[in-house]
């Protein structure tokens, strides 16, 4: 098989303000996924080229990149479905540590912030509910945290917000469906959360490499949630009746 | 990132402030068609209630409405006419730092209000089946099935599964609910959720086609007035 | 750009090294005890390899098979250890995963259910009843995302993305660790009371493994060069269902769960071969079994086209396999454009998980190191010369919390052990030889390795490939002397191989030499110039302690059970 040319965006911000587009030459084995090349340029043209990647077996989400404008894992693209040149760029929406790595403690910060999943009370134990309680929530349990929702977000890509960012309505939304939990969370992402800067233009849900329906399962049914509460007129009437805060 | 930035936010939205033409051609397409509408009206030929027409044009606002505040069309006006991105893809979004964005935070937070065109919806779908009724019994004491009832039947059916694919009738009637079992019949519920959900994957291209079979219903309707044979009768018999 | 030479200095009661499931595990215990803590993890927080964990918990809930109970759970862990785990560790496993489970579950873990609304167990490898507790085939990660949610609201610290290079131990007691902190090329001196190692295995010693990067026996050398006792270290479980084909992604893991729901084996010639291996436990025996038959197979010429054997699950149908193994349909779908739910799978074994490493206490987790502490696949004795499927994680959630607690506990009673800075200066000086030199490629030596690693350290070993092995490890020896990278400190992939390759090298030497002496056929070690078990002489443990740059080795017998658990083998 022929050699492919990679081009790689190699740069380190903290010495230097200066970029530059690298190409490599890989030679091309059956099945290579982009991830592969990657580590060929590494063993044998540069070992101080930074990328991130742990499993290479698309379970951790460690290896996301934009390759040719694409927001995907590295070890889930291959090679045979892009062409002879390839161009990988680091995931736009944080900042640059090193070449394809970038720094996405942000994301952790707002993890803090999310509730943690807290029990109903006086619920004997060991629990019981049913499978058909499970599957909403399981769906978002199974992100793998790569940030591409997160990076493919114009809100976060282009635009100053508090918006959280998809990838933490799927988290909101797995602990508000959690049949056990007691807290709902659509207020905070009404207010802190500013899910209203959400425009549902389905981005997120078009990169997700665990195929999870970001928008239609997790972003809308919150955003129907603070309707609910903040909008829908019978929904506010029931509130203040109830003398409920939210 | 500024926090509680909604104090800064004003109701007018930033994004009608920029040179906008796609923004401004899609208002004009919308009063011209508005004019066609109140212009040339055919409420009814031969039986054939024009669905623009059903009940009356003067629920047509509602029906806009409901198609603006839709899960589906808002998507597709976020992403064509202000470009909040054109696309997903580096290089071709056209979204940028310097344009203002306001998302759903100001001007289209009124979009919350869909549930409510979704009940005006569901309230106006059943003329839909009585024109079906009518387009069969128009002549009295006879009974005929024409070609154009068919297409009646279909845009009757495209209306309908694009009304309850809503995403607000799913949270509504299934989505709010975290813990089925707990609920009496929370099995049903769920079943009625996930056949709902099925029919929910397909929300947006069953928004998009049933809006261009409105529209060819009406000019199939108009083409019919000018005297297009178009129209086909299969069945005719006196009752 | 000059060398940095500077430092910063962290104070904490616990650190821990690793933030997998026995780390965050760990850390919860240690913060609800009200110590200060640290978490050092080489990835980010939440990417560590228990995520790769798919098949579930083994818990004696008796939810589906209500005959179940601690003591079969014992039985099971036991015997097909093969008489070589420490009873004790064993004992706690079997008695407290339930609890850990249902713990789990109140931390916010979601399990799948039965139809009356328990959790729900699936059937494993060599488990008497359906014991595995899942989500689906992600059940590590969903362990992962619910301690993580929970140390992220816990005071414990969390530095991710950090190497610990170095832990330093004054008169074999622990004083702290040094490390450099990649995200900005920064050294980090942390002293601690107490130092719990939870990093994992030494899967990336070979070439086809289902490992992730992180395993690459770090913890093992740095307890060991800090004084710690290695112990077992020839024991490497061989996972039977690993991809083959395409060469990309050789090793990666096939989920046992495959078998579990119902996957039969079969060779070229269309035969279930393991009726022939094991006419009771059939596709559903031990790994070390299931592992050899296949291997077998494939020697003996009954392979498939691409050396391997084949995995079918298509019977089952294609909405059962979609809604069971989501993971396994994506991985060959994407990987190998295979459709499982109507295609069989081609497989072979691949190298899965270190059942030896550091030497333990098993009521603390304590090692002979005074402060420090060792848990999960780095920690050795749970499972002997074989792991059964789904006793790792509830290895990291059993042994995770007892040793946070106890490492705490010490914490508290307590101080700071003084040292010299002399010992940071050195390690400094041994960071920074590593860069801005044109020494050789590590990279290069670390495939050398793993190559004759997978080759001569296999399923089936002699003493031939093993000399060959310890030959090839004994040549790169004075080569890793002379390696080096260009580039800084910062984010810099050939400094962190150079790094590691003397981590690799050493856990290498010890595999081997510990495999070399075992004469004998036990668990997951098979020698076919040895082929018996010999439980006469070699019930005994090898352990390794490191003198004056030496690598001593040693044996312990393994301890006799006690009265009340000799009796469960009759029993069951």
């Amino acid at each position: 098989m022929e050699d492919v040319k990679i081009k790689i965006r190699r740069s380190e911000p903290a010495l230097s303000s200066e970029w530059r587009y690298e190409e490599y030459s890989v030679p091309v084995v059956e099945g290579m996924v982009v991830l592969d090349a990657v580590h060929y340029i590494q063993n044998n043209i540069d070992p101080t080229l930074a990328v991130r990647w742990n499993c290479k077996a698309a379970r951790c989400g460690s290896c996301s990149a934009e390759i040719d404008g694409k927001p995907k894992l590295m070890c889930k693209t291959r090679l045979d479905s892009l062409g002879s040149k390839i161009t990988i760029n680091p995931i736009k929406a944080y900042p640059v540590v090193k070449d394809l790595v970038t720094d996405v403690s942000q994301n952790y910060e707002i993890a803090k912030k999310i509730p943690p999943f807290t029990p109903k009370q006086g619920l004997q134990e060991p629990w019981k509910f049913m499978q058909i309680d499970v599957t909403r929530s399981k769906e978002f349990r199974t992100c793998i945290e790569c940030f591409l929702c997160q990076d493919v977000c114009h809100v976060i890509r282009e635009h100053q917000s508090n918006y959280y960012g998809p990838k933490h309505v799927v988290k909101i939304a797995a602990l508000d469906l959690h049949p056990i939990d007691s807290i709902d969370r659509s207020e905070l992402m009404h207010h802190d959360g500013g899910l209203g800067y959400c425009d549902i233009t389905k981005c997120c849900q078009n990169v997700c490499p665990e195929e999870i329906r970001i928008t239609d399962n997790a972003i809308i049914p919150e955003k129907e949630r603070i309707v609910d509460h903040a909008y829908d007129p019978i929904g506010v009437l029931i509130k203040k009746i109830k003398k409920r805060k939210w | 990132m500024e926090k509680n930035s909604n104090s800064s936010l004003t109701w007018f939205p930033p994004e009608f402030k920029e040179l906008n033409w796609r923004l401004w051609s899609f208002a004009l397409i919308l009063i011209l068609s508005a004019g066609a509408l109140i212009l040339y009206p055919v409420s009814e030929y031969q039986g054939y209630v024009d669905p623009f027409y059903s009940p009356t044009v003067l629920v047509i606002p509602l029906i806009a409405l409901f198609r603006l505040s839709c899960y589906a069309y808002r998507k597709d006006y976020y992403r064509h006419v202000f470009r909040h991105p054109l696309a997903c893809i580096d290089g071709i979004r056209f979204d940028d730092k310097r344009k203002g964005y306001s998302g759903e935070m100001t001007f289209f937070s009124l979009n919350n209000f869909h549930r409510y065109f979704l009940y005006i919806a569901i309230v106006i779908l059943p003329f839909f089946y009585y024109d079906i009724y009518v387009s069969m019994m128009y002549v009295p004491g006879e009974f005929i099935f024409r070609l154009g009832t068919i297409v009646l039947i279909v845009n009757t059916i495209l209306l309908t599964l694009w009304t309850f694919s809503c995403h607000a009738f799913r949270h509504l009637t299934g989505g709010h609910t975290d813990c089925y079992s707990c609920k009496t019949a929370g099995g049903a519920k769920k079943k009625f959720y996930n056949g709902q959900s099925y029919l929910n994957r397909y929300h947006e291209q069953l928004a998009f086609i049933s809006l261009i079979v409105v529209l060819a219903v009406d000019l199939y309707i108009r083409a019919l007035i000018v005297g297009w044979p178009v129209d086909f009768t299969f069945l005719k018999f006196v009752i | 750009m000059p060398a940095k030479t500077e430092y910063v200095t962290l104070k904490t009661d616990v650190l821990i090294i690793g933030a997998g499931g026995a780390g965050l595990r760990a850390a919860i215990a240690a913060t609800e005890a009200g110590s200060s803590v640290i978490i050092a993890s080489k990835s980010l927080l939440g990417k560590a390899h228990t995520v790769m964990a798919e098949g579930g918990i083994a818990a004696a809930l008796g939810n589906v098979d209500p005959q179940d109970n601690w003591k079969v759970h014992f039985t099971d862990t036991y015997v097909e250890g093969v008489y070589l785990s420490n009873w004790r560790m064993v004992e706690l496993l079997a008695k407290e995963a339930p609890d850990r489970v249902y713990e789990l579950e109140r931390f916010g873990a979601l399990f799948d259910r039965t139809p009356d609304g328990k959790i729900m167990q699936r059937p494993f490898g060599a488990h008497t009843y359906r014991r595995l507790c899942y989500t689906g085939d992600k059940t590590g990660l969903e362990l992962i995302r619910t301690l993580q949610d929970k140390v992220a609201h816990s005071p414990a610290r969390i530095l991710d993305e950090f190497v610990v290079t170095k832990i330093i131990s004054v008169n074999g007691k622990v004083a702290g660790a040094f490390g450099i902190s990649m995200r900005d090329g920064t050294f980090k001196l942390i002293e601690c009371k107490s130092l719990i190692i939870a990093t994992g295995g030494l899967g990336r010693l070979f070439k086809v493994t289902s490992n992730s990067w992180e395993g690459t026996g770090d913890g093992l050398a740095l307890a060991y060069r800090a004084g710690a006792v290695l112990n077992d270290m020839e024991m490497i479980q061989f996972h039977p269902t690993g991809m083959i084909w395409p060469p990309a992604v050789r090793g990666l893991l096939v989920t046992e769960g495959v078998r579990g729901e119902g996957g039969l084996l079969y060779n070229k010639d269309n035969e279930r071969f393991m009726l022939r291996y094991s006419p009771k436990k059939k596709e559903l025996d031990a790994r070390d079994v299931v592992a050899r038959a296949i291997y077998q197979e494939i020697i003996e010429g009954r392979g498939s086209e691409h050396g391997g054997v084949y995995l079918d699950i298509t019977h089952r149908g294609a909405k059962y396999i979609k809604e069971k193994l989501p993971s396994m349909y994506m991985q060959y779908k994407e990987f190998s454009d295979i459709d499982i739910t109507k295609e069989r799978m081609e497989v072979a074994p691949t190298v899965h998980y270190h059942m030896g490493g550091i030497r333990v206490e098993p009521d603390t987790g304590s090692t002979n190191i005074i402060g420090l502490y060792a848990a999960g696949e780095a920690s050795s004795g749970l499972h002997g010369a074989n792991r059964l499927g789904g006793n790792s994680l509830t290895d990291l959630l059993v042994f995770g919390k007892i040793v946070g607690a106890s490492a705490a506990s010490f914490a508290k009673n307590s101080n700071q052990i003084k040292f010299d800075e002399s010992a940071v200066r050195e390690e400094i000086d041994r960071i920074l030889s590593f860069t801005d030199n044109s020494g050789t490629n590590p990279y290069q030596l670390i495939d050398t390795l793993r190559e004759s690693m997978s080759k001569n350290v296999g399923i089936l070993r002699n003493e031939k490939d093993l000399t060959k092995a310890l030959d090839t490890i004994k040549s790169l020896i004075p080569k890793i002397k002379g390696i080096g990278v260009k580039g800084g400190l910062r984010f810099n992939p050939g400094l962190l191989a150079c790094l590691e390759l003397n981590n690799l090298i050493l856990s290498a030497e010890l595999v081997v030499r510990g495999a070399l002496e075992r004469k004998e056929s036990r668990g997951a070690h098979a020698r076919t110039d040895f082929p018996m078990r010999k439980d006469d002489v070699w019930r005994k443990n090898i352990i390794f302690t490191y003198n004056d740059g030496k690598n001593d080795m040693s044996f312990v017998e393994v301890p006799e059970l006690p009265d009340h658990l000799k009796e469960l083998g009759k029993e069951v």
